[in-house]
């Protein structure tokens, strides 16, 4: 995405976010994210922060689009400890 | 203990701003490394510390602890001159009261945890948000580092992204516009637990100076 006031992405990003900044209800912030990204051609979201060692992932969910049997699986196999997406946020935390 | 340093009393100030000058190149260049802003001199000064430019001072006991810059965004600026890429996707909003906002540290032994907190740096933001107010500067731009992001939130402000954040001397950076009024005074204040006015009031050139 460029960082340019006519690239669509760009801007959409941008509105997306002024939305967001008025709603007050978290089922609400929920389902608008989940619609964007749907935009962007993700069907399922989930959100969450890193587990510490005394905690499981799903004391750490957000919010979650996905089946529930796969957040089930995923949590019991601990797949955390595997998912680039988890290492990749794990490496920046300060 | 927060003095508002402007072109019309700086001669008040003369020690101090320099002090301020040699505080930011410590936390800037050695301690941060932003190398491009190093000088020989080793005190960090750049295009913008003109004459137009407000500093906000924390000063205890004569020593210089904390500070802040405001540039009218009227003139040219951080923003305008260096960044103005970072502001494309909505523009960069330029009028009398709007100010924009850099350069803001406190010495390290006066930090309380990197992005949460700390008095000096809650005096410090209280001082300009009453100057800003005591000014009728209605926002601020700011190129913010994105750990930034929750401390603003926390303190209840509204930060309107202006572009997409860059990769900037290794931090992710966003270029915001954040509306002030008494509502950003109070829940900063209610944050830090601040109960008073921070601001010491400087009578311009006269040298009344009142501690508020």
């Amino acid at each position: 995405v460029k960082n340019k006031g006519n690239d669509i992405y760009a801007v959409r990003t941008l509105d997306f976010i002024e939305r967001i900044q008025q709603l007050r209800k978290y089922d609400e912030i929920c389902a608008h994210i989940v619609e964007e990204m749907e935009w962007f051609g993700f069907n399922c979201l989930t959100s969450f922060s890193v587990p510490t060692a005394e905690q499981t992932l799903k004391n750490c969910l957000w919010m979650n689009s996905r089946p529930q049997d796969y957040i089930d699986r995923y949590s019991e196999k601990n797949y955390i400890l595997h998912d680039p997406v988890g290492s990749e946020v794990a490496s920046h935390v300060r | 203990m927060i003095h508002v340093v402007t072109s019309a009393n700086r001669h008040l100030y003369e020690p101090e701003l320099l002090e301020h000058f040699r505080l930011r190149h410590e936390i800037y260049v050695v301690e941060r490394k932003w190398k491009e802003l190093a000088r020989p001199d080793g005190f960090e000064r750049d295009q913008f510390d003109n004459r137009d430019a407000t500093y906000v001072l924390a000063i205890d006991k004569g020593e210089v602890i904390g500070g802040s810059r405001l540039l009218p965004t009227t003139c040219p600026h951080l923003l305008s001159e260096v960044f103005s890429h970072l502001a494309a996707v909505r523009g960069l909003p330029r009028a009398a009261d709007i100010y924009e906002w850099t350069r803001m540290f406190v010495i390290k032994s006066r930090r309380e945890g990197r992005t949460m907190g700390g008095l000096t740096r809650g005096l410090v933001i209280c001082g300009v948000l009453e100057h800003c107010l005591d000014n009728g500067i209605a926002s601020l731009t700011a190129l913010v580092e994105m750990f930034w992001l929750p401390l603003f939130h926390a303190m209840g402000w509204k930060l309107i992204p202006l572009g997409l954040p860059e990769l900037i001397s290794g931090e992710w950076s966003i270029a915001v516009q954040m509306p002030v009024d008494e509502s950003t005074l109070a829940s900063t204040r209610a944050f830090h637990g601040i109960a008073d006015r921070a601001l010491v009031t400087v009578q311009s050139a006269s040298a009344n100076v009142t501690a508020a």
